[in-house]
């Protein structure tokens, strides 16, 4: 039996399962989580509806793949504003049970296929759930330092200011005693730098041999 | 105001701190020719890239202009020395971009074709130092993460009232005045870019059509 104080995991699961129980689902989830799945199932009806085509070459493949993104544009962002209110809430908690949720949320989306390769702040979102885990799974942590982040716009701004930090230090720029503190007087900066060390997308120079001497 | 041949000038549009201010740090570390000035111009509020970059360059008189993105970071260190370099050597140049296209594709969608920036030579960071000798490519369109220019054109913001396209557009515009565009063979890459991976695509091809009506002779 689900009910409103079910895991995340087993609503959703009911929800995909009776869709049209309407006044269970409304016990069940928030507005707010409604709000999101009533968004990514008007997205997937969008995606299923759209028109087959197989383009004869790289112009009409162009014209495909943009005609998808000018029919889905509204659709999409409407799922992202109510995502992303989503993770304010959840990051506003503070708590591990509140990123349990996000990491659901997130293979929810990822799942479907919907968002996670649209949006920029998936990837570092992504990040910042792996970096969950490490210091979940660290028992010696007395703090999970990202319990700390309240809001989405905090987790991608502190994710940034961390790459520009160890960039800097890769390049030789200057690097103020006061950021450095904060950087690294923390046990987040060596869960950190492994979550760096293996996204390719962030480009460091001999990033290997830098975050190896700065782990050790 | 007269033309200053001694000046370089980057005009940024910005709507974000964090790495504005850290675009700057890249900037000041930068290596200054002698007798050059540079000058920083941060443009706040711009209606779109090209309203922003036209306020940019009639604020300034200097003879070299760098119109470049908030989320790149300059890590040649000799850039204004390379690019004021390549500049004087040939006066036909135009406009100078760190990533180009040799041709610009039939659909008009730059990173959906060939593009050019690294050189063959693969070379440490701390061992590289352009040379002319190295070379550039002679492109039809620029990204517009940078784009130097000697001369000043204004920018089509009676058609490009958006994020989109303004680079391609300048390029083009570029090319009808008789200029060429280039971008120099790096053996090492001059710049990072945190181009936040995913690109926001939401009014591109409403921008793509005017881009082909204006400049491929195409109607869609």
């Amino acid at each position: 039996m689900v009910d409103d104080k079910s895991n995340l995991i087993d609503k959703i699961k009911y929800y995909v399962e009776n869709p049209e129980e309407e006044s269970t689902l409304k016990c069940i989830f928030s507005q707010e989580e409604r709000d999101i799945l009533d968004a990514a199932r008007e997205l997937e009806q969008l995606k299923m509806t759209a028109p087959e085509e197989k383009p004869q070459n790289e112009s009409e493949e162009v014209e495909i793949f943009l005609a998808g993104v000018d029919r889905e544009k509204e659709a999409n962002l409407r799922l992202k504003q109510r995502f992303m209110r989503q993770m304010d809430i959840l990051l506003g908690r503070g708590e591990p049970t509140a990123w349990l949720e996000i990491m659901t949320w997130y293979q929810v989306m990822k799942k479907k296929g919907l968002m996670v390769n649209v949006y920029w702040e998936f990837p570092i979102l992504k990040n910042m759930i792996k970096i969950f885990k490490e210091e979940m799974q660290n028992v010696s942590n007395k703090e999970i330092y990202v319990l700390a982040i309240h809001n989405m716009k905090e987790l991608t701004e502190i994710y940034f200011r961390m790459v520009f930090m160890v960039r800097r230090m890769a390049y030789g720029l200057n690097v103020t005693d006061e950021i450095l503190d904060y950087l690294t007087g923390r046990q987040l900066f060596p869960v950190f730098l492994r979550v760096l060390g293996e996204d390719n997308h962030i480009e460091i120079p001999d990033k290997e041999n830098l975050l190896k001497g700065l782990s050790g | 105001m007269a033309i200053d041949e001694n000046k370089i000038c980057f005009i940024i549009c910005v709507n974000d701190d964090l790495f504005f201010r850290e675009c700057v740090n890249y900037i000041h570390w930068l290596e200054v020719p002698e007798g050059i000035e540079v000058e920083l111009l941060e443009i706040r509020d711009a209606k779109s890239m090209t309203s922003g970059y036209n306020e940019g360059m009639r604020s300034s008189n200097a003879k070299y202009k760098v119109y470049m993105h908030q989320d790149v970071f300059l890590i040649n260190r000799y850039f204004i020395y390379d690019i004021i370099s390549l500049f004087r050597f040939d006066k036909s140049i135009g406009m100078i971009g760190l990533v180009g296209s040799r041709k610009i594709p039939e659909h008009c969608m730059m990173w959906f074709g060939s593009r050019v920036v690294k050189g063959v030579k693969q070379v440490s960071w701390n061992d590289y130092r352009y040379k002319r000798e190295d070379g550039f490519w002679v492109v039809e369109g620029v990204d517009g993460l940078l784009m130097a220019t000697q001369y000043d054109v204004p920018w089509r913001e009676d058609l490009f009232d958006g994020w989109d396209f303004y680079d391609l557009s300048q390029s083009c515009e570029m090319r009808k005045k008789g200029y060429h565009i280039i971008v120099p063979v790096q053996n090492h890459i001059w710049f990072n870019h945190d181009d936040k991976i995913i690109l926001s695509l939401e009014n591109y091809n409403k921008y793509r059509k005017i881009f082909m009506k204006e400049y491929m002779k195409k109607e869609e």
